[in-house]
């Protein structure tokens, strides 16, 4: 080993004083907040953070507005269901005075057949 | 749960919560961004110099391999130290992308003449002002507790380059935290 007497310490190796002066040095560094943010949302871009169930808002919105379409779906059938029909008397009525006619105006009659007879 | 158990929520807690990646992850991954990153921030600063924009990169890289990697970390492990073993490997990626780890140079490591001779630097600022090779393997070694074995793996440098580079790289501070007038005296 070279003889260093001459030298204050080792070369190779800290002081005391130096490794206090190590020790001391500050362990963090805050980081400006915008990189947070940008972080973030790279990692939201790759994936991350994208398997997220939709917010709860969004949800109960959804359902009120299912169950709207549901009720007016229900309450547009119930009123046709209930939509009173036509009394039946009524329509043999006005179809047989039309069958009746219908023939007459529509469907030419034959001429009676015309017997000649000659006599001698 | 998260926000209600808030800081005394343990990093493998928050690291599980992250990996499911559901309702929660965001806000899990929030609180171990605001536990861990100022350390890992400082460790990318002083392998880089100061640079800041250099520093920002590494750093949301280094978040963007922590979480991609969850799934092989070991659970129970020290979260801050794996997480700035990351930063450490990121940051010396960026140096040796842009070319700026010179380890054969021999470098002045004397200050400019021009400086006031009874100025005396601080140590952060000693360190940062040391060429890129020096410094890399100075804050691996003596402030991350790297072995040179690793370092070399890591600069893709043989371990006694690494001792050769420490030994400079002290010297170089030294001489940076000495008075002018000691080093003429």
């Amino acid at each position: 080993m070279i003889d260093n007497e001459d030298r204050p310490f080792d070369e190779n190796e800290w002081t005391a004083e130096e490794c206090a002066r190590f020790a001391a040095l500050s362990a963090h560094r805050i980081p400006p907040a915008e990189l947070k943010r940008r972080t973030v949302r790279v990692l939201r871009e790759r994936g991350y953070f994208g398997r997220r169930t939709p917010s709860t808002g969004l949800v109960v919105g959804g359902l009120v507005a299912a169950a709207a379409v549901f009720a007016a779906g229900a309450a547009v059938g119930y009123s046709a269901a209930e939509r009173k029909p036509v009394p039946a008397t009524t329509i043999p009525v006005s179809f047989a005075a039309n069958r009746g006619a219908a023939p007459i105006d529509s469907i030419p009659q034959p001429a009676p057949a015309t017997r000649h007879v000659v006599w001698y | 749960m998260l926000e209600d158990l808030g800081r005394s929520v343990t990093d493998d807690d928050l690291a599980r919560a992250v990996r499911r990646g559901r309702e929660g992850a965001e806000r899990a991954f929030g609180i171990l961004y605001d536990r861990h990153t100022p350390r890992a921030y400082q460790t990318a600063w002083r392998i880089l110099g100061g640079s800041r924009a250099d520093v920002e990169d590494a750093v949301q890289e280094t978040w963007v391999r922590a979480i991609a990697s969850l799934d092989t970390r070991v659970s129970g492990g020290d979260f801050g130290s794996w997480l700035r073993s990351i930063a450490a490997h990121v940051a010396i990626d960026i140096v040796r992308k842009q070319r700026r780890l010179d380890f054969d140079a021999n470098v002045d490591v004397a200050l400019d003449e021009n400086d006031d001779a009874a100025v005396r630097l601080d140590l952060e600022t000693a360190i940062a002002s040391l060429p890129n090779g020096y410094r890399t393997v100075l804050v691996l070694h003596d402030i991350e507790g790297f072995t040179h074995e690793e370092i070399g793996e890591r600069l893709q440098i043989a371990a006694g380059t690494s001792k050769a580079q420490l030994f400079k790289a002290r010297r170089a501070v030294r001489a940076r935290l000495s008075p002018r007038i000691e080093e003429t005296t």
